[in-house]
């Protein structure tokens, strides 16, 4: 019995309490990302330039990650898919997936960003191309290996997501939890008015 | 997954919690519900386990330890972010206070799985023990699913308190 069970969803969306609030900050002046070097997750190249162009919303984290790496991604799908009601979908932004840890992440790289969104990049490389991009990212990220044989090490890393415009600058940043509905409603704004509000 | 062989090691759980002293006498002031387990990216051997426990009785629970059946590791972790900077932590023990509720949830606590003894397919379930500072063991089951949830522990609700003599 499926009808009474939507009902009874639909009516509990109608209850819900206040919006979800969005924990995002437009930057007072936008932050441009240095030149790097880095590959996406097909093995094509991906620099500064892969940002031009349109729009990007960048995360950093890793691929064995557990908990707040699979809940933002699928989050982002979903803001994704959201934003697929307010605009084309040639101006949907590009969802990008910085793997700050390539021993492990590269060879998994394609089917995991797949699991969560076909549309998304992912990308790693080199040590310098990912710590380039992170620091224009103003990331952080440091490998807790305990040794070298240690190869269940978790990555501590920053959470927020970046809003990058089609100059290739940082022009938002937004923090968990991202709350689909809300979260599409308020880059869309940021995206045509450049204000939050 | 090999079904046969992932019954047996949950029998085994199962029989090991039932064999404690305080799991077979009386019910467990500790529930835990909606246990869910999101399938992790295809060659990913770590995931998470989110539901939510709650203490029906009227004394303090601790939580001090986890077990599953079909994975070499379970954990209880918390993740913690400062400054935005996202980590985990080991929790040794978890006190859930008289009537309290504690939400295991993505960006809190959640139980950490790590490295799986066969393939983990959504709608399978898991078998699991939670174990108890008085000895005492709880039973439950983990429905795996196919995508990560979407909401993230709400403000405080997802921390354990010291139990409040009070309340
Ligand atoms: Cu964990």
């Amino acid at each position: 019995m499926m009808r009474p069970l939507a009902a009874f969803l639909g009516l509990l969306a109608l209850l819900s309490p206040a919006a979800a609030e969005v924990r995002g900050v437009v930057l007072d002046a936008p932050s441009p990302i240095a030149p790097f070097v880095l590959e996406a997750h097909d093995g094509s190249p991906f620099t500064q330039d892969d940002l031009a162009g349109h729009w990007s919303l960048v995360f950093l984290g890793y691929t064995h990650c557990p908990d707040v790496c699979p809940f933002t991604l699928a989050n982002l799908a979903a803001v994704r898919s959201e934003m697929s009601q307010l605009m084309r979908p040639e101006s949907l932004p590009q969802i990008v997936f910085l793997a700050v840890d390539p021993a492990r992440d590269r060879p998994l790289l394609a089917a995991y960003v797949e699991h969560f969104d076909i549309a998304f990049t992912g990308v790693t490389g080199a040590r310098e191309g990912i710590d380039g991009f992170t620091t224009s990212l103003d990331g952080f990220y440091r490998l807790e290996k305990k040794g070298p044989d240690d190869d269940a090490y978790a990555v501590t890393h920053s959470a927020a997501v970046s809003l990058i415009n089609p100059a290739g600058e940082i022009v938002a940043k937004l923090s968990p939890p991202f709350a689909p509905f809300e979260t599409a409603n308020y880059i869309n704004r940021v995206m045509r008015t450049g204000q939050a509000d | 997954m090999n079904r046969l062989a992932a019954t047996a090691a949950s029998l085994a759980l199962v029989l090991a919690a039932a064999a404690s002293p305080a799991a077979s006498a009386e019910k467990s002031p500790l529930t835990a519900s909606h246990m869910v387990a999101p399938a992790p990216p295809p060659g990913v051997n770590t995931m998470a386990i989110y539901g939510t426990l709650h203490n029906e009785g009227d004394a303090p629970l601790v939580l001090t330890g986890i077990e599953a059946a079909g994975f070499a590791s379970a954990m209880l972790h918390e993740t913690v972010t400062t400054d935005g900077i996202v980590t985990m932590r080991h929790r040794m023990a978890i006190e859930i206070g008289p009537g309290e509720t504690v939400a295991f949830a993505p960006g809190g606590i959640h139980i950490m799985l790590m490295n799986p003894t066969g393939a983990v397919a959504p709608g399978e379930t898991i078998a699991g023990v939670l174990r108890l500072g008085d000895g005492s063991a709880v039973i439950f089951e983990a429905t795996i699913t196919g995508k990560a949830p979407m909401e993230m522990r709400k403000g405080h609700e997802g921390m354990a308190h010291k139990a409040d003599g009070a309340s």
